[in-house]
């Protein structure tokens, strides 16, 4: 949910809204969707963005990573072209949810107010509201190298070792979820099984994690030579948890492979000014 | 997701068919799923005559059928994918005598267009 920056004006139209600005249609629009399925890359949804006819492209931005001020992955790119010799440029806004994504489009067709056009736009963006709030999140961290990357479904992924399944490590990331008192007890009583805590565990002991992040691994003996290892880590708000499942043989190698990603996980984002975003709730249905 | 095979030229020159069956959730009884893959509804008219467990190279699963429908002789290949499970179907007068070599160099191509990291929504 947008809202319409001053002057501008917006109209519904074809299941999205479409904005204008104070110069007119001549100058330049952006078109806003929501509950776009499935989640893609910004790099994907670029590509296959409907293009002004006679589009003629001549630059592609980097892609920036912004936060909403609520909280949500964002991304932003523009490119830079021609329609029929006039210069353009067509800007391309993101904002993340679980399973699916809020997109703004535009095309300016005034070179020397490419940039102002661009920095609405990325305003917009930036204060979209979805009031998706605390909840059960994917987090963002570096793959470890050489595995190979699966979708189990919306939340969970797992990461296959590179001589799977020779090696059949497994590390699987979940979802991080709000901070509740006993969820680490919870969890690893259910790994551990029947078993008792004594006979099952192996050295706990404190991990490496950025800033904002703390926790602790959790090694446990399994049946026939394997073993689990559980790499807990918490912040204010969110609790997150990999689990690694290898074999004894294996362990060492694997279990580096999971320090490589617990290091590069990101703490979710906190929410921002939330007084600006509430403004955007409503305001594109009672103007 | 699928299963990439490399087929021999001199099997299609020999009148050897491959099918491949794209890799799925493992049905509850891949059995019925097996027979019903090669004879549709006719259940009846397919046998599993013999079946046997071998390995790819990689080290992958997969059972090897030989499945009788009506007159004709069929060799299944089911592969296990983890919670996956795809197939190749080859038929045709003659068994190929690498059949089996051929068929432990199959593999399972995991790409996907799913964003399995936060990261590559950025790329």
């Amino acid at each position: 949910m947008i809202s319409t920056p001053p002057g501008w004006t917006s109209v519904h139209r074809d299941g999205g809204l479409v904005l204008v600005p104070p110069e007119g249609a001549g100058y330049g629009v952006l078109r806003y969707v929501e509950r776009v399925r499935p989640l893609a890359a910004v790099s994907t949804i670029m590509a296959t963005a409907r293009a002004p006819l006679g589009w003629r492209e001549e630059h592609v931005s980097p892609i920036e990573r912004l936060i909403t001020e609520e909280g949500e992955y964002a991304g932003f790119a523009w490119k830079t072209g021609a329609i029929d010799d006039t210069p353009c440029e067509r800007t391309f806004g993101i904002v993340f949810g679980d399973d699916f994504y809020a997109r703004l489009t535009g095309v300016c067709f005034k070179s020397d107010h490419f940039a102002r056009f661009r920095d609405t736009a990325r305003d917009i963006i930036r204060r979209d509201a979805h009031v998706l709030g605390v909840r059960r999140r994917r987090f963002v961290y570096r793959a470890p190298r050489g595995w190979t990357g699966l979708r189990d479904n919306v939340f969970h992924a797992s990461w296959l070792a590179p001589s799977y399944p020779r090696d059949r490590s497994v590390i699987v990331v979940m979802p991080a979820v709000p901070v509740v008192p006993g969820l680490r007890e919870v969890v690893l009583e259910g790994v551990i099984g029947g078993t008792s805590p004594e006979e099952a565990l192996l050295e706990p002991r404190a991990i490496e994690a950025r800033e904002q992040l703390a926790g602790e691994t959790f090694r446990i003996r399994g049946p026939n030579d394997t073993e689990t290892t559980l790499a807990i880590l918490t912040d204010a708000r969110y609790f997150y948890c990999v689990r690694l499942d290898t074999q004894n043989a294996r362990s060492e190698e694997a279990r580096a492979a999971l320090f490589e990603l617990t290091s590069t996980i990101e703490p979710l984002p906190d929410r921002g000014r939330i007084e600006t975003s509430r403004s955007a709730i409503m305001t594109h249905w009672v103007d | 997701m699928d299963l990439v095979l490399a087929i021999p030229d001199r099997w299609i020159d020999n009148g050897v068919s491959v099918q491949i069956v794209a890799p799925q959730p493992i049905p509850f009884d891949p059995r019925a799923w097996l027979i019903q893959t090669l004879a549709g509804e006719r259940r009846q008219v397919a046998q599993i005559i013999a079946a046997r467990r071998l390995e790819t190279r990689d080290g992958w699963i997969f059972d090897l059928h030989l499945v009788r429908v009506e007159s004709q002789v069929h060799v299944v290949a089911i592969y296990h994918l983890r919670d996956h499970l795809a197939a190749v179907i080859v038929s045709g007068e003659r068994r190929p005598p690498d059949l089996e070599e051929v068929l432990a160099a199959a593999r399972p191509d995991w790409r996907t267009d799913d964003i399995v990291a936060l990261d590559d929504l950025w790329r």
